[in-house]
């Protein structure tokens, strides 16, 4: 059968197994359907889409042109978790006000009874007793501290071992946006020399948090800043544009930049998750899959949300 | 914490730097004296990690070294290698690399143990061992990385 085809049935289920007024709110779209012809149509803009076998580059080129902010793979083991934070999402923002990373983890941590009474009744009953490690931050003279806490957090997650380096410099990578990109539009271009000290007022701090999904061992890699001034679409469009022009040609020389960071960033995640508090916070998810070979999955679902 | 340290020797034509520690956004790159050198080895063995900022500076850095003179990368470490194969520029076009490591991971006792690999003049031929033997517990140990992603790198050179 075709990707196309394997993916039509794909969403003819949820269309049929979905709550009808959940459903009715939002266009699924086929990706392997729709990549070439009619990307970038604005009846997407509340969609979900859906697609089978396309590397990071392709996934990167259909989020920037189609301006869909929820892009899932149907092969992802956890799916229908990602089914159910789009459709939160989109039908019910406000939920991500407050902690962005702690309602996103209620999803993500949920059980199977707890995803299915959503799906099916519309009843959003998510736990939210999460127990993640926090590392916050306001100094660029933190990062020692910041990198050797999640370090020494992870050596008590099995199967982490093989991944410190990773999710170390991917904590790292968050770090320095949230440190010298984060605060840029708000306090001008003075931080974005990152060999200059940055101090962010203690109303300012940023915050790193990890949380680990025993059952389906995932760790969980979020960082959120109380700035609120990042893009989504316009990040996803500075990635992007690392795989299409090479991240050589893409790299601004004269000052930071997130292109190259987050696309590091993608690369070695399953999941991306990006949720925007236009200034107020912004917070940047990603996961690993913690049974996988280092290196990163190219099965990766993504998500966009900006308030 | 960045890489303010590196050995640089010199050795008739060639100039031998040591990388050591972090590449990242508090690196200080040395200033080279290259007059009559003609190759420059560039050892990771002690190279912690880098970073995007690293990646950044490291490039710009690259770039004040004359094209006419013959780079070698050695030792290089698992997290180099994912960066090179994501920005081809980190080693520039006739560069040689010399070695570089595998990393294996054993499943019983949670262990990674990495494995260097080096050239025998040319990579054309090379495959890495799949399998081994834990070296702290005997058990299977398998390769841990996305082989098709991981030796993306070795087709250019
Ligand atoms: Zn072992």
């Amino acid at each position: 059968m075709s990707r196309r085809l394997v993916v039509e049935n794909f969403i003819k289920e949820v269309g049929s197994n979905v709550l009808k007024r959940i459903v009715d709110k939002v266009t699924l779209v086929n990706v392997n359907n729709v990549f070439s012809d009619k990307i970038g149509d604005t009846k997407y803009f509340d969609a979900i889409s859906f697609y089978q076998a396309m590397d990071d580059h392709e996934v990167m080129a259909f989020a920037s042109h189609s301006k869909i902010n929820h892009i899932l793979n149907i092969e992802d083991p956890i799916v229908v978790k990602h089914l159910v934070l789009s459709f939160l999402m989109i039908t019910q923002s406000q939920i991500f006000h407050t902690d962005p990373f702690a309602a996103i983890m209620s999803i993500f941590l949920a059980d199977e009874r707890a995803i299915d009474r959503f799906l099916t009744k519309g009843e959003a009953d998510f736990p939210d007793d999460l127990s993640s490690l926090r590392v916050s931050f306001c100094s660029s003279s933190d990062k020692e501290d910041v990198l050797e806490t999640v370090s020494e957090a992870l050596n008590e997650i099995p199967g982490a071992s093989r991944h410190r380096s990773e999710i170390v410099l991917m904590v790292d990578e968050l770090f320095t946006n949230a440190l010298y990109n984060a605060p840029t539009t708000l306090m001008g271009n003075i931080s974005k020399d990152r060999k200059n000290m940055v101090v962010l007022g203690s109303a300012r701090e940023a915050v790193v948090q990890i949380a680990y999904d025993k059952k389906l061992k995932r760790v969980y890699i979020g960082c959120t800043d109380l700035f609120g001034t990042l893009a989504p679409n316009a990040l996803i469009d500075k990635v992007y544009q690392t795989y299409n022009k090479g991240v050589e040609s893409s790299i601004s020389f004269a000052c930071g930049g997130a292109g190259i960071g987050v696309r590091l960033l993608f690369e070695k995640a399953e999941s991306m998750s990006i949720c925007v508090q236009k200034e107020e916070k912004s917070c940047l998810i990603f996961s690993i899959d913690l049974s996988q070979k280092q290196g990163g999955v190219s099965k990766k679902s993504l998500h966009l949300l900006q308030v | 914490m960045g890489a303010k340290k590196y050995g640089v020797i010199k050795y008739e034509d060639t100039l031998l730097i040591s990388v050591v520690g972090q590449l990242d956004e508090d690196s200080v790159f040395p200033t080279l004296e290259l007059s009559g050198i003609k190759i420059v080895e560039l050892d990771f063995e002690n190279m912690a990690m880098i970073n995007s900022c690293g990646i950044r500076d490291w490039i710009a850095w690259l770039r004040e070294i004359p094209e006419k003179i013959q780079l070698i990368y050695k030792s290089c470490p698992v997290n180099l290698i994912d960066q090179i194969n994501m920005v081809e520029g980190l080693v520039r076009t006739g560069s040689e690399i010399r070695s570089f490591y595998v990393p294996y991971y054993c499943e019983a006792c949670d262990f990674i143990s990495n494995h260097i690999v080096t050239s025998a003049g040319s990579w054309k031929n090379f495959r890495p061992a799949e399998l081994g033997k834990c070296q702290k517990c005997g058990q299977n140990v398998e390769i841990d990385v996305i082989e098709s992603k991981y030796f993306k790198f070795l087709k250019r050179f």
